[in-house]
């Protein structure tokens, strides 16, 4: 996390701030940064409190810009095969040290019941 | 009222809206067509009230583009179709409308509707009489002598129904009609898509459309369709689509939130529809809360 921070300072609030929150309030396993090279910018992979599968995470701030071509990086980042590779989630951080997250799912996904 | 052409549904275009007069077209762009526009015809005897509309059925402009470039509809120009009547003609049409109701059947009393019989219409009058009576007493109490009195009301009321059509002929009525949109969008009468947003609009809905989709109008529900997976008559919709023109416009989170907040609220997801002018391609996805956090 520290070497991602350094590498992208603009990101490195978002990054910290979403990984202790998934790390310690969400108790997610094996939580890890990874670099989206294409996209400039980090991103986190761990495995959901409950859920054996691991998802990706990628924190941006409300001041962020983000765009369709943007979304797709996520969804091209190396993988184990098991892993979530149909849905990201979307950190989004404010200044208040709040953040949600959001589902981004790639195609027309049907909500859940 | 005009022949159709290649058995393709008229749509009638004024100030650049469509419209369809026709039950059976708006029956078959239902059914056959998975297109379901909106009917925004008010009823004559309560025009204050939009729970119960009729004709016409007025169509998106992403529908009226779908359906004519599908070959299944053509755009009939209505201001130009109809032209001032000579008195000529007037006058032909009056004389015809008079034979025609002059060749009605006199109402024989099988064709009336049913009345009371002479019993139960006496026992009506008489409760009447009794009525008008004590109204009457009460108003000569208030009532000054230069006011007139109120006349006694009818006993015997029947009632009549009336069929308004839909369509009729008129012989100054003389239809312009475009097969194409480039056609119409020459002469004037129809003008989208103009604009690199109203393109993707409009591929994006052909793309839903092609896949099965019903699509409705997502104003309420803060999108630019509601996308319906059958029929919303059966079927709640699944979906709220807004349309991305360009893959690189800029989207800010807070509008994901906005999206993904008001979608999970109603049970539905919100879909980011995106347009590629470049690549001819549309991409889509889907937003809802994660459940945590």
């Amino acid at each position: 996390v520290a070497t991602l921070a350094n590498k992208y300072p603009s990101n490195a609030g978002d990054l910290t701030q979403v990984y202790n929150d998934l790390h310690l309030a969400q108790r997610w396993r094996n939580v890890i940064a990874i670099d989206l090279d294409a996209a400039k910018r980090p991103a986190l992979m761990g495995e959901e409190h409950g859920v054996d599968v691991g998802t990706i995470v990628v924190p941006c701030s409300l001041s962020d810009h983000l765009s369709l071509n943007w979304c797709d990086f996520p969804f091209q980042v190396s993988c184990p095969s098991e892993w979530h590779r149909t849905f990201i989630y979307l950190a989004i951080t404010s200044q208040d040290s709040s953040q949600v997250y959001y589902k981004l799912s790639d195609g027309i996904v049907k909500p859940q019941m | 009222m005009e022949d159709t052409i290649d058995g393709r549904i008229p749509l009638h275009v004024s100030n650049k809206t469509a419209f369809v007069w026709s039950v059976e077209d708006v029956a078959t762009l239902r059914a056959t067509h998975h297109v379901c526009g909106v009917l925004t015809g008010t009823l004559p005897h309560a025009s204050q009230q939009n729970v119960f509309l009729g004709l016409p059925l007025e169509l998106l402009p992403e529908e009226v583009v779908l359906l004519v470039k599908q070959g299944i509809a053509y755009i009939v120009d209505d201001n130009a179709s109809h032209a001032t009547p000579t008195t000529e003609q007037l006058v032909q049409w009056n004389e015809k409308r008079r034979q025609a109701l002059a060749k009605l059947p006199a109402r024989s009393s099988s064709s009336l509707p049913p009345t009371l019989n002479d019993e139960a219409l006496k026992k009506r009058l008489e409760r009447q009489q009794k009525k008008e009576a004590q109204l009457l007493a009460k108003e000569e109490s208030l009532v000054t002598p230069d006011q007139p009195k109120p006349p006694a009301s009818s006993s015997k009321e029947q009632s009549y129904s009336f069929t308004i059509p839909a369509t009729s002929d008129f012989s100054w009525y003389n239809a312009k009609t475009y097969i194409t949109l480039d056609e119409a969008r020459t002469s004037g009468v129809w003008s989208y898509p103009h604009t690199p947003e109203e393109v993707a609009r409009c591929r994006v809905f052909e793309d839903l459309w092609k896949q099965g989709y019903f699509m409705g109008n997502g104003l309420r529900f803060g999108g630019h369709w509601l996308v319906y997976p059958g029929d919303p008559l059966r079927f709640h919709s699944h979906f709220v689509a807004t349309v991305i023109p360009s893959p690189v416009m800029t989207i800010h989170p807070i509008e994901i939130i906005a999206f993904g907040r008001l979608g999970t609220a109603t049970k539905k997801s919100h879909l980011l529809c995106g347009w590629d002018e470049e690549k001819q391609e549309t991409s889509y996805y889907s937003i809802e809360w994660a459940g945590f956090g």
